[in-house]
């Protein structure tokens, strides 16, 4: 500290206590970690509001570490197992929060530090883009309070994860775009096989990105012609390797642990056995109704997209290609597959049409573009923060959207019901109120079966279906669950491995999936010979039925 | 003149006046022909009272040095990534040095029964852009090679090429030759060239240049090397992949962080003053390239990667490639006893991370070629069989890890050489890349000659032979940037 008395040596003013620096970008990752946990807190705490997908999610990671058989392939193979993973390091905190576990908490918590990370990612690239101060934080916000994002960076739900890992590709294949640098080419196809591992529909991002880095490399190699094509090949390679990777482990795990490379397809608990099940089968209605999701999460999607597009080419910006390339294709597929009936009508498959519109925007505020289109037809300078003003408004106009989207069930199927209990309160319909009484009934059943003191391995239950209550009792090595090596057996022979009790639901959408209803289709009507009835549960949620029943001798 | 004087020549082993226990004489010194003796009597007494335990101590250590290699190869690339760590000096820089300005540069070109190449090699030494006055060419024959000195003859080489005989002497190695030549040398700079080498003829220029850019402490700058008969067949692929990975990535990035550097064979510029004071060359070791390296970090010096390139031939031949991979091997092993014989001071020496980087780059490169082929066998067993055996020597502490190096750590190997292959300018192999499976068999076979011939003759210097190229005056196959 240089002195500032007129005696040499002596220090006079000095500061006590000194806040660290802390950076913008380190700020709105904090600022948004907080806010999310604050949200799941109240969701789940507050509102009983749970998305079963997290929970059952919370519940493979616990299978591996606290079921009554716990090994690593109990992860599971029909999901991808990134979330699941990153959960496992915070289960042992159970002991603490049993919420962790009982509610899913952490599955709520890793989705708010991913989408925190999305934010911070979101910010990191409007950042790169050399966006003024303001623009740039009014797009963050608009990312950032969009309600579907603050909804899934607080659900627990895997889209957090998957938005950062894509974002995270974007903005390494921007750098890549930008400088040509090998190392934005390895980390772009990590994140890439990142995405993979949280969400199966990386594959048309992947291929996408794949594409651009081909094609980019086969464009700038005109010094040597007659290497053009294999530069091309091999920087694609580099690109792709990482992401062909994850593909093959998690499917020649797959493979060598259940038997299939895709269980996602071929499990009887996949996607396309639900979809058959649930006969939420094609129509020419969804043809529309993708689009009308589209449209509610941002409404202005394709203004955004060609404000960006024409900034973008102005300045002969490449890197609007990365967004492109990486977001556009998952939105193509999901829309197909709706029309298809290969993919459920939820709106989330959706939602990469926020950071695309948001990113989309930050290209046409970038400075010098617009600009010179408004100074070249003569208009004022204060139209141009006018027409600013509209790209952001564009975007804007979408957080109103998204929330009338989400709490209407007919746009939003999934998550409808119960947020528009959380914001009609006393009007609400009968689907809403179930809604908002989920898991209620499996808590119930957890306690009696807890109160029951049963020794370990008594109680068959399959998983799939009876997540919530394996998770919510205190005593989960009761169960037999699906994951465990011996489940199958258990339900050839009951008796025969320990078993004195099955739960079994009533056999109504889903649950006629459950292996014990398949397996015994009269069980839950009349006992099927096995065993006599001791219990009924009716469900005071959205759940399902369930009965229990006591094996019979013999 | 008898063969027994000419092994007591001080200037040829002058290493083992300055450091004795330095020199690769002998291959074990005193405390280590007590201590390996001592720890095969432990391990044999522990497999007898408790094979299982004994055999699982293994299987973690190895599984412990597989994790630590994959882990060090991670940072390693991400460094190579980050920063690529060269010099680079451009044509310009280079040729806009004064004449008066450029040191004595000493070239050594070791030869031994070469006449059909020889002239080739004078041909290309002539081409070196250097003023010839500041050139110290010296061409170095054995004493009894009258082909190649009668080849050499015949090719009338200019004035500053010097025909120097290396008299008679064992052991017959490349290292004690330049160490005979070396106390003729006139060069303020030292440098190698093997008698196939294809240098940039700026190369010397562009040492020089990059001299007065470095930190004192950078005595010895490293050229890349890669080969002129790239594309020639699968085996030639294969080694330009590797030295484009090893001279565009990993060698960069250990200089750059201040590990401890193993030498090219050739092409490397060394002040001589330096060269003279850590002992020159250690005529003992059959790769004194990667000894003078780690001499070099011990002492307190540095080398740097030069961007300049040498193109050497690379071995087209099963055979030949076999021979000179377990050459390379064997003097590897060869130099980590060396420098392993005084722990402590090693360790002081070179540094904590020095000393893992020392261990996992000369030690692990040689140990782990000798270790797979038991994993692999392992894995094609449980794979066909599932034998109940195999699960007992693979508890899930074990398990995992090991898992997590066969999936990750192969793809990482071959991730990192289609990036080295890609930063070296060779992107179209990546088909030889893909195969390279193929190419680790092959180096555990020759580590496994290797391991034989240590233990046999620790300082035969096995032969390459060179011209199998086919091409009677190939056009370089240059690199792409």
């Amino acid at each position: 500290m240089p002195s500032t008395s007129v005696l040499p040596g002596r220090v006079v003013a000095r500061p006590r206590f000194t806040l660290p620096a802390v950076t913008e970008g380190a700020a709105i990752f904090w600022l948004a970690l907080t806010g999310y946990l604050a949200v799941a807190a109240l969701l789940v705490f507050g509102a009983n509001i749970i998305q079963a997908d997290a929970l059952s999610r919370v519940g493979n990671a616990e299978y591996v570490l606290f079921s009554r058989d716990p090994h690593l392939a109990a992860i599971g193979f029909v999901w991808s197992p990134l979330p699941s993973l990153l959960m496992l390091p915070l289960l042992p905190f159970k002991i603490v929060f049993p919420q962790l576990v009982q509610l899913g908490f952490a599955a709520n918590i890793v989705s708010a530090v991913f989408m925190g990370g999305a934010v911070y990612l979101t910010w990191g690239i409007l950042n790169d883009l050399a966006l003024a101060r303001p623009w740039r934080l009014a797009l963050t916000l608009l990312f950032a309070l969009h309600p579907m994002i603050i909804f899934y960076g607080a659900n627990g739900m895997s889209e957090a994860l998957f938005l950062f890992f894509l974002i995270l590709a974007v903005r390494f294949l921007m750098a890549w775009l930008r400088t040509g640098r090998l190392e934005w080419q390895v980390y772009a196809g990590l994140a890439l096989g990142g995405a993979y591992l949280c969400r199966y529909e990386a594959l048309p991002a992947g291929l996408g990105a794949l594409a651009l880095v081909a094609s980019v490399s086969w464009l700038r190699g005109q010094a040597n012609p007659e290497r053009r094509l294999v530069t091309a090949l091999c920087d694609a390679a580099i690109v792709g390797a990482p992401f062909a990777l994850a593909v093959a482990v998690w499917a020649v795990a797959s493979y060598i642990i259940v038997g299939h490379p895709f269980e996602q397809f071929a499990s009887i608990y996949g996607n396309d056995s639900q979809m058959r099940t649930l006969s939420l089968g094609r129509s020419g209605a969804d043809v529309i109704g993708a689009l009308v999701q589209v449209l509610a999460l941002q409404p202005l999607l394709t203004a955004a997209i060609a404000f960006g597009a024409l900034g973008a080419a102005r300045h002969r910006d490449l890197r609007v290609l990365a967004i492109l390339a990486v977001l556009v294709p998952i939105l193509l597929f999901a829309g197909w597959a709706r029309m298809n009936g290969t993919i459920a009508p939820w709106l989330r498959y959706f939602i990469v049409a926020i950071p695309l519109a948001i990113l989309m925007a930050g290209f046409a505020l970038g400075e010098g573009d617009l600009s010179e289109t408004i100074d070249r037809l003569g208009l004022r300078r204060r139209l141009k923060t006018l027409l600013k003003v509209a790209v952001v408004m564009s975007v804007a106009v979408a957080v109103a959207a998204g929330a009338a989207a989400m709490t209407d069930p007919s746009v939003a199927p999934e998550e409808g019901h119960e947020l528009a209990y959380l914001t009609m309160g006393g009007h609400s319909t009968a689907d809403q109120e179930r809604a908002a009484r989920r898991f209620v009934t499996e808590r119930g059943i957890a306690a009696y079966l807890d109160g029951l003191q049963l020794p370990r391995g008594s109680v068959l239950v399959d998983s799939f279906i009876g997540f919530a209550i394996v998770l919510s009792s205190k005593r989960p090595e009761q169960f037999v669950i699906t994951s465990d090596r011996d489940f199958k057996q258990a339900i050839a022979d009951p008796s025969g491995t320990g078993v004195q009790y099955i739960l079994v639901p009533r056999e109504i959408g889903l649950a006629s999936l459950d292996a014990i209803n398949q397996a015994y289709p009269g069980l839950y009507a009349s006992g099927a010979g096995v065993g006599h009835l001791v219990a009924e549960f009716r469900n005071v949620g959205d759940g399902a039925d369930w009965r229990l029943y006591r094996v019979s001798a013999g | 003149m008898t063969v027994h004087n000419r092994v007591r020549e001080p200037r040829t082993r002058r290493l083992s006046y300055v450091e004795p226990d330095l020199v690769a004489y002998r291959l074990l010194n005193r405390g280590q022909s007590k201590g390996l003796p001592l720890f095969a009597i432990i391990v044999g007494c522990a497999f007898v009272a408790a094979p299982l335990q004994t055999v699982l101590a293994f299987n973690a250590v190895a599984t412990g040095l597989y994790v630590l290699a994959f882990v060090y190869g991670i940072y390693l690339v991400h460094r190579a990534l980050a920063q690529p760590g060269m010099i680079r000096v451009g044509d310009t820089l280079a040729r806009a040095l004064a004449d008066a300005d450029l040191p004595i540069c000493t070239v050594l070109v070791p030869a031994y029964r070469e006449p059909e190449v020889i002239a080739r090699a004078i041909r290309s030494l002539e081409s070196l852009e250097y003023p010839r006055d500041r050139l110290d060419i010296k061409i170095l024959l054995e004493e009894d090679d009258h082909a190649t000195i009668e080849a050499a003859r015949r090719a009338r080489p200019q004035p500053h090429i010097e025909l120097l005989e290396i008299p008679l002497g064992l052991p017959r190695t490349k290292p004690r030759a330049c160490n005979y030549a070396l106390r003729f040398a006139r060069g303020e700079l030292v440098t190698i060239f093997d008698v196939e080498d294809r240098p940039d003829p700026l190369q010397i220029r562009r040492a020089v240049a990059a001299f007065h850019r470095v930190d004192r402490s950078v005595v010895c700058l490293q050229a890349k090397l890669s080969y002129y008969n790239a594309r020639q067949n699968l085996i030639t692929r294969w080694l330009t992949v590797e030295y484009a990975s090893w001279f565009s990535m990993l060698l960069p990035a250990l200089a750059a962080q201040g590990s401890p550097v193993p030498l090219g064979g050739t092409s490397m510029y060394l002040k001589r003053s330096v060269l003279e004071a850590i002992g020159g060359w250690d005529a003992f070791n059959v790769t004194e390239d990667a000894d003078l390296g780690i001499r070099l970090h011990r002492m307190g010096y540095r080398t740097a990667v030069l961007d300049s390139t040498t193109y050497e031939e690379a071995t087209s031949d099963f055979v030949n490639w076999v021979k000179q991979r377990s050459r390379w091997y064997k003097g590897y092993m060869q130099t980590w006893l060396v420098h392993s014989r005084h722990p402590r001071r090693l360790w002081q020496e070179l540094g904590p991370a020095g000393f893992l980087s020392f261990h996992l780059t000369i030690g692990a490169t040689p140990l782990v070629p000798l270790i797979n082929p038991i994993f692999w066998l392992l894995t094609l067993l449980w794979t066909v069989g599932h034998f109940p055996f195999i699960e007992t020597l693979f508890p899930p502490w074990l398990y995992y890890p090991g898992l997590l190096c066969m999936v990750f750590g192969n793809f990482m190997i071959i991730y990192a050489n289609i990036l080295g292959a890609r930063m070296g300018g060779y992107p179209d192999l990546l088909g030889a890349v893909l195969l390279a499976p193929i190419y680790w068999i092959m180096m555990s076979i020759a580590a496994l000659k290797a391991l034989f011939q240590l233990i046999r003759v620790p300082n035969f210097w096995e032969k390459t032979t060179h011209g199998l190229d086919r091409q009677p005056s190939p056009e370089v196959e240059l690199a792409v940037d």
